[in-house]
C-alpha cells in the first residue's frame, strides 16, 4: 500500500521549493495553456548519449527511441501498420526503385523555420555521408526534389523494407543546422539539438544520464499531451523500485514475475509486449560436427526449451519457432513443424555419437546451466566460454566459435533480417558469422527483399522459414517478452505493429502523447 | 639528500612513461573493439550496421591505422592536453572526467577522512590496554566489519534504509532537474540535496575502511606501549594521555600515513562497487562501462589519471622517507 | 613465558577443519548435484532442500558444499602463488642492490595501475574461468607485500648480527636462511590473512560485477547469479540466495584472521626467546627483557647496535641494558611499508586491493 515514506515527504518539499525556484518556462514554445498529463519520467538503464542521430549511443533502444520523441520519420507505425507522418502518401513506380513522397504542410522545427522537401533530401544525402548508426540508408541512391515540392528517393535496387525499415525510422533532420557541419559525430553546437517532433530536448544532464524534454505546442500533428517528458537513468537494481516508489512513471523487466510482484499494487500496471525478444543459439555451420544437419535437429530435440524458458522467464514459456520470427508478430509462419523435447529422437539422429562443443555465452545468462545436463543425456558436452560482449561479437564477426548464445530484440519486425543474417555483407553484430550456405535460401532472401507485393512476399518468407526449420543454421531456443511497469494514470502504452522502429519492444509510441 | 632525490625523480619519471605506455597497450589487447555496437549493458539490440557505415565511423575514429600511427596521434593529443574524445559517449574525455571527479573526490576523501580519523582513534583506544575489554569489543568489530565483503555492506545499507525504511534516495548522487538557483539559498539546497544523496554510499565506504585503520592504529599502538622511552617518559611523570600524545601518536603516524596515503592514491581510481550500487557518477562506474564497451579513448584517459594519481602519493612519500632517512644518518651510499 | 594462543585461534582452526572436511566430503555430504535443477526455482527451504532452491531450481546447501571447494582452491592458490612472488621479489630486490631498482621499479608499476579496472581487463582479456581468475589475483596481488618483504630484509641485513656474520664470511645464501629469512617471518601470517581475504573478496565482488568464473560452483558465483536477477530484492526468498554465501565466506575469512591472530601471538613470545638464546648473552647477569608484540628487545652489552632508533627520541642507555630496537619498529626504513609486520591482526594493506 502506498506510504507517505520520509523520502516522499522530503522530495515533496525539495519538490516544491525548486518549483517556486525555477524559472517560468520561456514562451519559446507556447506552453500557457494546461496539458492533460503534467510530467512522465522514463526509468531506463544507461545513458544513450547525445539525442542526435549522429551522437546517440548505438549500443541499445534507448536512444533511438528517445529520437522519436524529437525528430520525425517519414512514415510511422500504429497499432495496426504503417501510417503517413511527414509524408501524407506515397507511390511507389513499377520497377520498385523509385519513391514519391508528398509531404505535409505546415511542419516546422522546434525554431520555427519550416519543414520543407529540401530538408528530407538534404537528410538522406547527409546520412549517405554520415551514416545513422541504427538504421543502414545503404541502399538509397540518389534523392531529389521535384518541381511540384515532393520527394523523389532512388534506390540502387527494390527493396521492400524500405518504407518500414528506412522510411520510418531514420530522421529527418534540418538543413539549415547541419548543411554547414563537416563533423556531425563531433559538433557541438547549441542547434544540434533541433528537431520537428513532439517535444524539444530542454536539458541533458549527462554526468547523470537524465534528460528533460518538454512538449513542443506548435507541433505539427497535434497537440502534445504530456508536457514534460524526462528520461533517468536508474541501476537495473532499482529499475522497478522507483516505479513502486513514485519515482518514476515506467520501467521494465524482463521476466514475468514483474506480474505477480506488482499485483497488488493499486496504483500500477504492467503491459506485456509480444515476444520481440529472441534467445538462440549460432551455430558455426562450417565447423564439423555442427556442418551435419542431424547434429543440429539432434541439438534441438535434446533441448526441453518449454523448460528453459519457463525456468529463465518465470512465467508461461514462449518456445522458440524454429523459423526464427517469433509468434504474436505479423510475419510469423505458424504452419512450422517444430522441435518439441524428444531426447530419444535425438539420440537416434546422433546415431550413438559423443561430442563436445564449446558454447560462448554471456557472462550473466543462465540458459548454458540448463542446457549443459540437458544434452549431456544425448551425448553432447558442453563446454562453457563465459566472455562479456564484445568479446563474443569479436569471436562471432571472426567466426571462431561452435556455439554462441546469443540475445537480441528486433525480430518481429521488418523480415528482411532473415536475408541479412546469412548474406555475409552487412557487419550486423549477429549476421557475421552465422553462415548458411543454401541456394535456395539465399535466392528467396533476395527474391523477398525486392518483392513489394505483400502477399507475394509474405509467401516467400514463410518459405523461408520452413528452410531455417529444417536446417536449423540458428536454434531458437526461446521468445521473451518485455514487462513495462506503469502508472496508468500518465502513461498509455500501446503495442506498435511490428515493434516500434524495426522491431523494438517499446510502449510508448509517440501517438500515445498527442492529440493527434 | 640531492643525488638521490634526483634518482627517485628519475625513477618515478620513467615510472609514469610506462604508465603511460601500458594505458594505450591494454585497452587495445583486449578482445573486441569500441565499434562492437549491440553489446549495451543489460539491454539487448539488434544493429544493422552497414559494413560501409562502420568502415567509416572506424576511419573517423582512426582504429583502422596501424597502431604505431595511433600511438603517435595519442602522445601527440596528450601533449596538447586533448584527451580525445569518448567513442561510446560522443563527448570529450575531459568533459566526461571534469564532470564525475568532483563527485569521486567528495564520496572518497570524505570517507577516507573520517575512516582515517575515526579509526585511528578506535584504535590507539583499543591499543592502548591490549587485552582489556574495550580493546576485544573494539577488534572484533573491526574484524567482523572486515570479513564483509563491500558490496554486500552497501545493498545492506540501500535495502535498509532506502528500500524499507524510505530515508534516503534509491539512486543518484542528486536529484536531477531540481533546479536549484545559483543563490545562496539555491546552493544550500543543493549541497544539502547532494549530502543526503551521498549518505549511504560514505557510510558504506566508512565502514569498510575504518576496520583497517583500526587494526593498523592498534597494532602500532601495542607495539610502542612496551617502548623504552615510553617507559621513561612515564617514569618521569607523564600521564597516559600526555605519553600519548607526545610519544606514541608521532611513533604511529608514519605508518598510518602511509596507509592512507596509499588509500589516497587509489582515489581516483573511484569506489566503483559502491557507485554501481547506489547509481552515484563518479570516475569508477565512467571506468566500468568504458571497459564494457571498449571505449579505447576514456579508458586511456581514466587509467592515466588514477595511475599518475598513484605514482604522485608515493612520490611524495617516498620523498618524505627520504627526507627522514637523511636525518637520522642512515642514508646508505 | 609463552603465550597461549586464545581460544579464538582454536575455533578458526576448527572451522577452518570443517570446511577442508566439507570440500573433501562434497559428494558424500551434499544432498543433490548443485548442477541440476531438482527443484522448483526460487523455491523456500524444504526438507528436500534445506536451503532452498536458486533462480534455476538448483540446490542452495549443495552449492554451499561444493562452493567451498571452489573458494578454497582459488583462496589457496591465489594466498601460495602470491606469497610466494612476494617473497621472491621481495627477498631479492632487498638482498641484491643490483635487483633492487628493476624488481621494485616492475612493483612500482604494477601498484601505479588501478586495481579493480585491471582485473576486469585482464579476465576479459584471458576469460574468466577460474584458472585464470586465480593467475589474475596472484599475479596482480603480490606486489604491495614484496615491498614489504623487502623492507624487512633492508632492516635486518643491516642489523649488527648481520653484518657480523656476513664478516665471518657467512654466504649469502646462509645470512637469507638464517636470519633475513626468519625476520620475514613476522609478516607472513599477516599475508596469508590478507592474501585469502583479499581473494575470496575479490572473486565475490568480481562475481558481483558480472565477471566471475562461470564454470566451477563457487560462493562468489552464487553471489553472481542471485545479482545478475534485478529484481532480487523484490522476492521474498532472497536471503535464502544471498545470505548462506555471504556467511560462509565471511566465516572463511574469520576463521583465517582468528587462526593468523593466534599463530602470531605464539610466535612473538617464543620467537622473542629463541632469538635472544641464539645470539647475545649479555655480559652481566639479570637481564631483563622488554617484549613488544612481534619484537624483541635484545641485549647486547652497552655498544648501541641496529639502525633502529626510536624516532623522536634518544636510545635509552643505561647500566648493562641496551635497548635495541630490532626489527621494524616504529620507523620505516624508505619503504610504504604499512603496518610493518604485523604478526597479530592484519594490517589490511591490500584492502584497497579490491576497491
Amino acid at each position: 500500500m502506498p506510504r507517505l515514506t520520509r523520502r516522499q515527504t522530503l522530495q515533496g518539499m525539495a519538490g516544491a521549493v525548486a518549483a517556486l525556484a525555477l524559472p517560468r518556462r520561456t514562451a519559446a514554445l507556447g506552453q500557457e495553456t494546461a496539458f492533460p498529463v503534467d510530467l512522465v519520467r522514463f526509468a531506463w538503464g544507461t545513458d544513450v548519449g547525445a539525442p542526435t542521430p549522429f551522437q546517440v549511443s548505438p549500443a541499445g533502444p534507448g536512444g533511438p527511441v528517445l529520437l522519436t520523441l524529437i525528430y520525425d520519420t517519414l512514415t510511422w507505425k500504429d497499432a495496426e501498420g504503417i501510417v503517413p507522418w511527414l509524408a501524407t502518401e506515397w507511390t511507389i513506380s513499377d520497377d520498385g526503385l523509385v519513391y514519391t513522397f508528398r509531404l505535409v504542410d505546415g511542419a516546422t522545427w522546434h525554431d520555427g523555420q519550416p519543414l520543407t522537401a529540401a530538408d528530407v533530401a538534404f537528410s538522406f544525402d547527409y546520412y549517405a555521408q554520415h551514416p545513422y548508426t541504427w538504421m543502414s540508408t545503404e541502399v538509397v541512391a540518389s534523392t531529389t526534389v521535384t518541381d511540384d515540392g515532393a520527394i523523389r528517393i532512388a534506390l540502387k535496387r527494390p527493396y521492400a523494407a524500405f518504407v518500414e525499415d528506412i522510411a520510418g525510422v531514420v530522421p529527418i533532420v534540418p538543413r539549415h543546422v547541419w548543411e554547414p557541419v563537416a563533423d556531425p559525430i563531433g559538433y557541438d553546437g547549441a542547434d544540434r539539438f533541433v528537431g520537428s517532433g513532439p517535444f524539444a530536448l530542454e536539458e541533458y544532464d549527462q554526468t547523470a544520464g537524465a534528460y528533460r524534454l518538454l512538449a513542443n505546442d506548435r507541433y505539427w500533428h497535434g497537440r502534445p499531451r504530456v508536457r514534460e517528458w524526462r528520461q533517468i537513468t536508474v541501476p537495473a537494481e532499482a529499475r522497478i523500485q522507483v516505479v513502486q516508489q513514485g519515482e518514476a512513471d515506467i520501467s521494465y523487466g524482463t521476466d514475468a514475475s514483474v506480474v505477480d510482484l506488482l499485483a497488488g499494487a493499486p496504483r500500477l500496471d504492467v503491459f506485456e509486449t509480444a515476444p520481440h525478444s529472441i534467445v538462440r543459439l549460432a551455430v558455426n555451420t562450417e565447423r564439423p560436427p555442427l556442418d551435419r544437419k542431424e547434429v543440429r535437429q539432434a541439438i534441438a530435440y535434446a533441448l526441453d526449451r518449454r523448460q528453459i524458458a519457463e525456468t529463465i522467464t518465470r512465467g508461461p514459456a514462449i518456445v522458440g519457432s524454429a523459423g526464427v520470427v517469433p509468434p504474436e508478430t505479423p510475419w510469423h509462419n505458424p504452419t512450422l513443424t517444430q522441435y518439441d523435447y524428444d531426447p530419444d529422437r535425438a539420440r537416434e539422429l546422433l546415431g550413438g555419437e559423443t561430442f563436445t562443443l564449446d558454447l560462448i555465452a554471456d557472462a550473466n545468462v543462465r540458459d548454458p546451466d540448463l542446457m549443459a545436463p540437458m544434452l549431456e543425456t544425448v551425448g553432447i558436452t558442453l563446454n562453457v566460454q563465459r566472455v562479456d560482449g564484445p568479446t563474443r561479437i569479436a569471436l562471432l564477426d571472426e567466426g571462431d566459435f561452435q556455439l554462441a548464445l546469443v540475445t537480441h530484440i528486433g525480430v518481429g519486425g521488418d523480415p528482411d533480417y532473415l536475408r541479412r543474417w546469412y548474406a555475409g555483407e552487412e557487419a550486423n553484430a549477429f549476421a557475421k558469422g552465422s553462415i548458411f550456405r543454401n541456394e535456395e535460401y539465399a535466392r528467396l532472401g533476395e527474391e523477398q527483399a525486392a518483392t513489394l507485393n505483400p502477399d507475394a512476399r509474405r509467401a516467400i518468407v514463410f518459405r523461408m522459414q520452413e528452410i531455417l526449420a529444417e536446417h536449423l543454421p540458428t536454434i531458437t531456443l526461446y521468445h521473451r517478452r518485455f514487462y513495462w511497469v506503469y502508472d496508468p494514470a500518465v502513461v498509455t502504452p500501446i503495442e506498435t505493429w511490428g515493434g516500434l522502429l524495426n522491431g523494438v519492444p517499446f510502449p510508448n509510441n509517440k501517438l500515445a502523447l498527442i492529440d493527434a | 639528500m640531492l643525488p638521490a632525490l634526483v634518482r627517485l625523480l628519475l625513477r618515478y619519471l620513467l615510472l609514469a612513461a610506462g604508465v603511460v605506455l601500458l594505458n594505450f597497450v591494454i585497452p587495445r589487447s583486449l578482445p573486441g573493439d569500441p565499434l562492437s555496437f549491440g553489446a549495451g549493458e543489460g539491454t539487448d539490440a539488434a544493429v544493422p550496421l552497414s559494413r560501409a557505415a562502420k568502415d567509416q565511423l572506424r576511419a573517423y575514429y582512426r582504429l583502422d591505422e596501424p597502431l604505431n600511427r595511433q600511438l603517435g596521434a595519442y602522445l601527440g593529443d596528450l601533449s596538447r592536453g586533448d584527451l580525445g574524445r569518448s567513442i561510446a559517449r560522443s563527448a570529450p574525455v575531459s568533459d566526461l572526467i571534469r564532470d564525475r571527479l568532483p563527485w569521486t573526490l567528495a564520496l572518497l576523501l570524505v570517507s577516507l577522512l573520517i575512516a582515517a580519523v575515526v579509526g585511528t582513534a578506535a584504535g590507539v583506544v583499543a591499543g592502548w590496554l591490549p587485552g582489556a575489554g574495550r580493546d576485544r569489543l573494539l577488534v572484533a568489530i573491526a574484524s567482523a566489519l572486515a570479513a564483509i565483503p563491500e558490496f554486500l555492506v552497501a545493498i545492506g545499507l540501500l535495502l535498509t534504509f532506502a528500500v524499507g525504511l524510505g530515508w534516503f534516495p534509491l539512486f543518484g548522487g542528486q536529484t536531477v532537474f531540481a533546479g536549484y538557483g545559483g543563490d545562496p539559498a539555491g546552493v544550500a539546497r543543493r549541497a544539502l540535496d547532494v549530502v543526503w544523496h551521498l549518505t549511504l554510499p560514505a557510510a558504506t565506504l566508512v565502514l569498510v575502511g575504518t576496520s583497517a585503520f583500526v587494526l593498523l592504529a592498534r597494532d602500532a599502538t601495542v607495539g610502542l606501549r612496551h617502548a623504552p622511552w615510553l617507559v621513561v617518559a612515564r617514569a618521569k611523570g607523564l600521564s597516559e594521555r600526555g605519553v600519548a600524545r607526545r610519544h606514541a601518536l608521532p611513533n604511529i603516524a608514519l605508518p598510518l600515513l602511509t596507509f592512507f596515503g596509499l588509500r589516497l592514491g587509489t582515489v581516483l581510481g573511484g569506489a566503483l562497487v559502491v557507485e554501481r550500487v547506489f547509481g552515484v557518477p563518479g570516475l569508477g562506474l565512467l571506468g566500468y562501462q568504458a571497459i564494457r564497451a571498449r571505449d579505447y579513448p576514456l579508458l586511456q584517459a581514466l587509467f592515466l589519471l588514477s595511475g599518475l594519481g598513484v605514482l604522485a602519493t608515493n612520490l611524495l612519500l617516498e620523498i618524505v622517507y627520504l627526507r627522514l632517512e637523511t636525518r637520522r644518518g642512515l642514508l646508505r651510499g | 613465558m609463552a603465550r597461549r594462543p586464545g581460544a579464538l585461534f582454536w575455533l578458526g582452526g576448527g572451522l577452518l577443519l570443517a570446511f577442508l572436511a566439507v570440500a573433501a566430503l562434497a559428494p558424500l555430504l551434499a544432498p543433490h548435484d548443485p548442477r541440476l535443477s531438482t527443484g522448483r526455482p526460487m523455491a523456500a527451504p524444504t526438507r528436500e532442500h534445506l536451503l532452498g532452491t536458486n533462480d534455476v531450481g538448483q540446490d542452495v546447501l549443495s552449492q554451499v558444499i561444493y562452493g567451498a571447494r571452489s573458494s578454497l582452491i582459488v583462496a589457496g592458490f591465489v594466498t601460495a602463488v602470491s606469497t610466494a612472488l612476494s617473497w621472491l621479489v621481495g627477498l631479492t630486490a632487498g638482498f641484491f642492490r643490483r635487483a633492487e631498482a628493476p624488481l621494485m621499479a616492475g612493483t612500482d608499476l604494477l601498484l601505479a595501475l588501478p586495481n579493480l579496472p585491471l582485473y576486469l581487463l585482464v579476465l576479459t582479456l584471458i576469460g574468466a574461468s577460474q584458472r585464470n581468475l586465480i593467475a589474475v589475483l596472484a599475479l596482480l596481488s603480490w606486489p604491495a607485500f614484496a615491498r614489504i618483504v623487502r623492507s624487512v630484509v633492508l632492516q635486518t641485513r643491516s642489523a649488527t648480527y648481520v653484518e657480523a656474520s656476513r664478516a665471518l664470511g657467512a654466504p649469502d645464501i646462509h645470512v637469507i636462511r638464517r636470519h633475513v629469512l626468519p625476520a620475514t617471518l613476522d609478516v607472513l601470517p599477516t599475508k596469508l590473512v590478507l592474501t585469502v581475504r583479499f581473494a575470496v573478496f575479490a572473486e565475490a565482488t568480481l562475481a558481483f560485477l558480472g565477471l566471475g568464473s562461470g564454470d566451477a560452483i563457487s560462493w562468489g558465483g552464487m553471489l553472481n547469479w542471485a545479482f545478475s536477477d534485478p529484481l532480487l530484492f523484490v522476492r521474498p526468498g532472497w536471503p535464502w540466495l544471498v545470505l548462506p554465501p555471504t556467511l560462509a565466506t565471511a566465516a572463511l575469512i574469520l576463521a583465517t584472521v582468528w587462526i593468523s591472530g593466534g599463530v602470531a601471538v605464539v610466535r612473538s613470545s617464543h620467537t622473542g626467546n629463541e632469538r635472544v638464546s641464539r645470539m647475545h648473552r649479555p655480559p652481566g647477569g639479570g637481564s631483563r627483557l622488554y617484549r613488544r608484540t612481534g619484537r624483541v628487545a635484545a641485549f647486547a652489552g652497552r655498544e648501541r647496535v641496529g639502525p633502529a632508533r626510536p624516532a623522536g627520541g634518544e636510545p635509552i642507555r643505561s647500566e648493562g641494558v641496551q635497548v635495541e630496537a630490532r626489527g621494524p619498529a616504529v620507523e620505516q626504513v624508505g619503504d610504504d611499508s604499512a603496518g610493518d609486520g604485523r604478526p597479530r591482526e592484519p594490517a589490511p594493506v591490500e584492502a584497497d586491493r579490491h576497491g
